[in-house]
């Protein structure tokens, strides 16, 4: 199975086989938790919605042409149920606010050199989440996609739906943001 | 105004997105602008701390039991399609029932209403005078064509074959029933009376 193309894998689970579908879920279970992980900043909303991705593509993959990769259009999905979820969340509450949700690693306090050192990068990874996380939806998508999944503007064209020089824009624009915010840690 | 369209490269470049050729030119202009310098350390600072975010592990387990999970929604999730088919074969027996007791009503209200009008007209040249019906028929053309071709049939009968042609038609109707003397109009109103007895 392991050896196996995407496009192959889709048309055997369209011809009923689950077990094809298990494998892609193997190949891109990690990707697709880690991309809706940064938008909802926290693993429970995460697990949900990687699971509605899934299930999702499940459901639809008879619609799917197949003109795109498979790993575009579950991209799509996830990053389309992810903001719908922060849309649905913001009406809810007026404004999102997941930096309490975040868990902080030990990453930061293990590469501490003083604890004034340690308390600075705390704030700033803090103030970073925040700033990240005020970004209008369609900048955090395209920043999450470039930046944390590392995909190329082509790349995130395409599962965003849009040209890669909106692309190009929308990263621009973004770390424009977070400077401006930022500039008092920076 | 130009440091706009320079920071704008600065993020390409980040990304690796810029051409070489625009690459040289980023690189000439950074060694003599400090504020765009400044502006790709600043950039480079939050970019460090980024990476470094981090969103807490998730445990080896997880993802072996991710497609497990995905499996077994996805398994439960068959036999209710199958249930919800049969539900909407349900449903659709149902509406097919629904409708064919709609046409069926609809069917018997055609029929009742056709014929409830003739008797009306009936009913109205016994009880009342020509005018009476008039007013009764009111605006109502289907009624006035009913009524009048009625009254001319039972007075086309009642003639012979050379006078049947001397009978307006429906259209003068109206000029035709003021002109008709008392007897005329006794005569109508026995015609009417048999047609209701036939």
């Amino acid at each position: 199975m392991e050896d196996l193309s995407d496009d192959f894998l889709v048309k055997e689970t369209k011809q009923g086989n689950t077990e094809a579908f298990a494998e892609l879920v193997r190949r891109y279970q990690r990707k697709i938790y880690n991309t809706v992980l940064y938008f909802t900043g926290n693993h429970h909303d995460a697990d949900d919605l990687a699971q509605e991705t899934f299930m999702k593509a499940f459901k639809f993959l008879k619609e799917f042409k197949q003109k795109s990769n498979f790993y575009t259009w579950i991209y799509r999905i996830s990053v389309n149920l992810s903001l719908n979820f922060l849309k649905k969340k913001k009406k809810e509450k007026g404004r999102v606010d997941f930096v309490e949700d975040y868990s902080y690693s030990g990453k930061a306090e293990s590469s501490a050199s003083s604890p004034e050192h340690y308390s600075l990068k705390k704030e700033l990874e803090k103030k970073l989440k925040e700033a990240i996380d005020s970004l209008p939806l369609a900048y955090k998508a395209s920043f999450i996609l470039v930046f944390f999944q590392g995909m190329t503007h082509d790349q995130a064209a395409r599962v965003l739906q849009c040209s890669e020089s909106t692309v190009s824009w929308r990263m621009h624009k973004a770390r424009k943001i977070l400077q401006t915010k930022l500039r008092p840690y920076t | 105004m130009r440091c706009q369209k320079i920071e704008k490269w600065i993020s390409d470049s980040f990304d690796r997105e810029l051409p070489e050729r625009i690459s040289k030119k980023l690189e000439r202009h950074l060694q003599k602008c400090s504020s765009c310098r400044s502006y790709r350390e600043r950039l480079e600072k939050i970019h460090a701390a980024a990476k470094n975010l981090d969103y807490g592990e998730v445990s080896p387990d997880y993802w072996e039991v991710f497609p497990s999970k995905i499996q077994a929604r996805i398994s439960s999730l068959e036999p209710k399609e199958r249930k919800s088919r049969i539900i909407l074969l349900g449903w659709r027996w149902a509406w097919v029932g629904a409708a064919l007791i709609l046409a069926i009503f609809i069917g018997l209200s055609i029929l009742y209403f056709q014929a409830e009008p003739d008797q009306e007209a009936y009913v109205f040249s016994l009880e009342d005078s020509l005018e009476q019906i008039y007013g009764e028929i009111g605006d109502n053309p289907e009624l006035a064509e009913l009524f009048n071709l009625v009254i001319l049939d039972s007075i086309a009968e009642s003639l012979g074959d050379s006078e049947r042609d001397c009978v307006p038609d429906s259209s003068d109707l109206s000029l035709f029933l003021e002109g008709l003397t008392e007897e005329e109009l006794i005569l109508l109103d026995s015609e009417i009376k048999k047609e209701i007895k036939s």
